[in-house]
């Protein structure tokens, strides 16, 4: 049974714009998902669906192999938790301290438990010392880590990231790439993401959806789908400099085994050019 | 007008005994010393009441270390909305004297009262002062700070929790109007610009109005969405920890509730003593 299923999921906006199309979608137990996709794929749309936001026009949703119902509907918002991409559209308390507090308080938890959650919460993301702040006065990448921070205090097992890289600076998304590999590795949360940063994605995923116009187009790991560059192209998308840079020096005949990560690229070039065995 | 919020917020973030205090205590204090006031009967006496009130907020005043021009900005600024009701007392007769003395008469049987005058005085006594200990909270204490101090008194939770929202996206949508005047500051758009035609300007005006308008439609559907996402439901409440008052500020409110107390008591007991 995977925590998250959809079979032939179909969603039409009012209108008669067709969002998804035939979407199967699969999420195992402590996996890293990327779904990459130019604007307008239908990214946004299919994570609306995981938490009963959005109801299927046709097909299923199924969260531990049962469907969305009203009934189950609060049970599987505290499970699939999402943070959208607009940190302005999910912190709407005054301090931070009382928007992480939000969730655990709509679990209708004791004033004691909601404390504990919000202080792991903010320690989890690094930002306690931010607690008795206004989120006007925050940078946008402590947004974004407060927008995470009051989703984890549900405690979730899925965490779902709307384009978690949207206007972080390059240490904003160094630093999101390694919480987000912690959450995998060391609280054995499962991951989905959404992303145009395709080089990001063999950092932080473990398996990859390539979406364009509402459909799936593709998917494997990360080795399966960015020896596809045309696949990519035709989706408004491109393969990660580093193993397009590697592709090139193979191509030269430079004997260079391919990665897709920085330190796995590092090795790669430092074997073929001798300084390490 | 969105830059004195942002200049209000930057007061209220400033360091003083008085900014340190617990915002139940200034709230306390505040809503105190405008019940007594307007629980003061209206006659001459409300002058040295008002007096010795003034003469307290000013010593709070002092003690915030903030300019008396911020004082006196703010104060003024309220000018047209009470400045224009006490203006208007003096033509008109009300329930608190028997007889009118004229003063002046003006055309269309209009006349100005010397107890109209006199009530219009005692009226000014009281919004200045209740208005000065309104600016003295809102300046010392952060907005957010007021409403967990309201919700520590028991403010019911639905206002606490739509008071907190609207806290926050006050702050969004001014940093939004900024932007939006940036941009057409950019553009070299200047709505009181002479030379540009006054249709054309009203026109841009609207379209402004118009896409803060739509931009708060699509913000509240985008954060409805995230609130439910988070479990949002009939029950849902603003988190509020709880925060006992230390005993300075036991002692600093209790000494002022007794001031306030006292001070209109014993101007009213010796006022009647003497009839």
């Amino acid at each position: 049974m995977h925590l998250i299923e959809t079979r032939d999921l179909c969603y039409v906006y009012p209108g008669n714009v067709t969002a998804l199309d035939h979407i199967n979608f699969i999420v195992p137990r402590n996996a890293r998902i990327a779904v990459i996709g130019s604007n307008g794929a239908g990214k946004s749309t299919l994570f609306k669906h995981f938490n009963g936001i959005f109801k299927p026009t046709s097909g299923s949703v199924l969260v531990r192999g049962e469907p969305i119902t009203k009934q189950n509907q609060r049970e599987i918002r505290k499970f699939v938790g999402i943070v959208f991409q607009n940190p302005d559209d999910q912190i709407f308390s005054p301090t931070v301290e009382q928007d992480v507090a939000f969730g655990p308080t709509n679990l209708g938890l004791d004033a004691e438990t909601i404390e504990h959650r919000v202080h792991e919460a903010l320690h989890i993301v690094g930002i306690e010392h931010l607690a008795r702040r206004v989120p006007h006065h925050l940078s946008g990448g402590e947004k974004k880590r407060v927008a995470i921070a009051g989703v984890i205090a549900m405690e979730p097992e899925v965490l779902v990231l709307d384009e978690p890289t949207a206007g972080l600076d390059p240490r904003g998304v160094a630093d999101l790439s390694t919480f987000i590999n912690s959450l995998s590795a060391k609280y054995g949360m499962t991951v989905v993401f959404s992303t145009h940063d395709v080089a990001l994605v063999p950092e932080v995923a473990d398996y990859i959806y390539v979406m364009d116009r509402g459909r799936i187009v593709a998917s494997g790991t990360t080795s399966e789908i960015f020896v596809q560059p045309d696949m990519l192209k035709s989706v408004r998308l491109d393969v990660p400099v580093l193993p397009r840079l590697l592709k090139a020096l193979q191509d030269n005949g430079v004997a260079v085994s391919m990665a897709y990560t920085y330190s796995g690229a590092e090795e790669s070039l430092l074997h073929a050019f001798g300084k390490r065995s | 007008m969105i830059e004195t919020l942002f200049q209000i917020e930057r007061d209220a973030y400033k360091d003083s005994p008085v900014h340190r205090l617990d915002a139940r205590v200034k709230i306390v204090i505040a809503f105190a010393a405008i019940i007594a006031l307007v629980a003061v009967p209206y006659s001459p006496m409300i002058y040295s009441v008002g007096a010795l009130f003034f003469l307290f907020f000013g010593l709070l005043w002092a003690c915030t270390r903030l300019s008396p021009f911020v004082y006196a900005r703010r104060a003024l600024a309220i000018i047209p909305i009470w400045g224009v009701i006490i203006f208007f007392q003096i033509f008109l007769k009300n329930r608190y004297y028997t007889t009118y003395d004229v003063v002046m008469s003006l055309p269309f049987g209009i006349n100005i009262y010397a107890q109209s005058i006199e009530f219009a005085f005692i009226l000014l006594v009281k919004f200045v002062v209740c208005i000065s200990f309104i600016i003295l909270l809102s300046s010392t204490t952060k907005i957010q700070d007021i409403l967990e101090g309201g919700a520590r008194m028991g403010l019911p939770a639905e206002f606490a929790l739509a008071l907190g929202m609207m806290i926050r996206y006050l702050f969004v949508f001014g940093y939004m109007l900024r932007k939006i005047n940036e941009s057409l500051k950019t553009k070299c758009f200047d709505a009181f610009d002479r030379h540009l035609p006054y249709r054309y300007r009203l026109r841009q005006l609207g379209y402004t109005i118009g896409t803060m308008f739509i931009r708060s439609y699509e913000q509240g559907e985008r954060v409805y969405t995230s609130m439910l996402c988070r479990g949002y439901g009939r029950e849902s409440y603003l988190f509020v920890s709880r925060k006992p008052l230390k005993y300075t500020e036991w002692a600093f409110l209790g000494c002022s509730l007794l001031f306030i107390i006292a001070v209109p008591i014993t101007f009213w007991v010796t006022a009647t003593r003497l009839i």
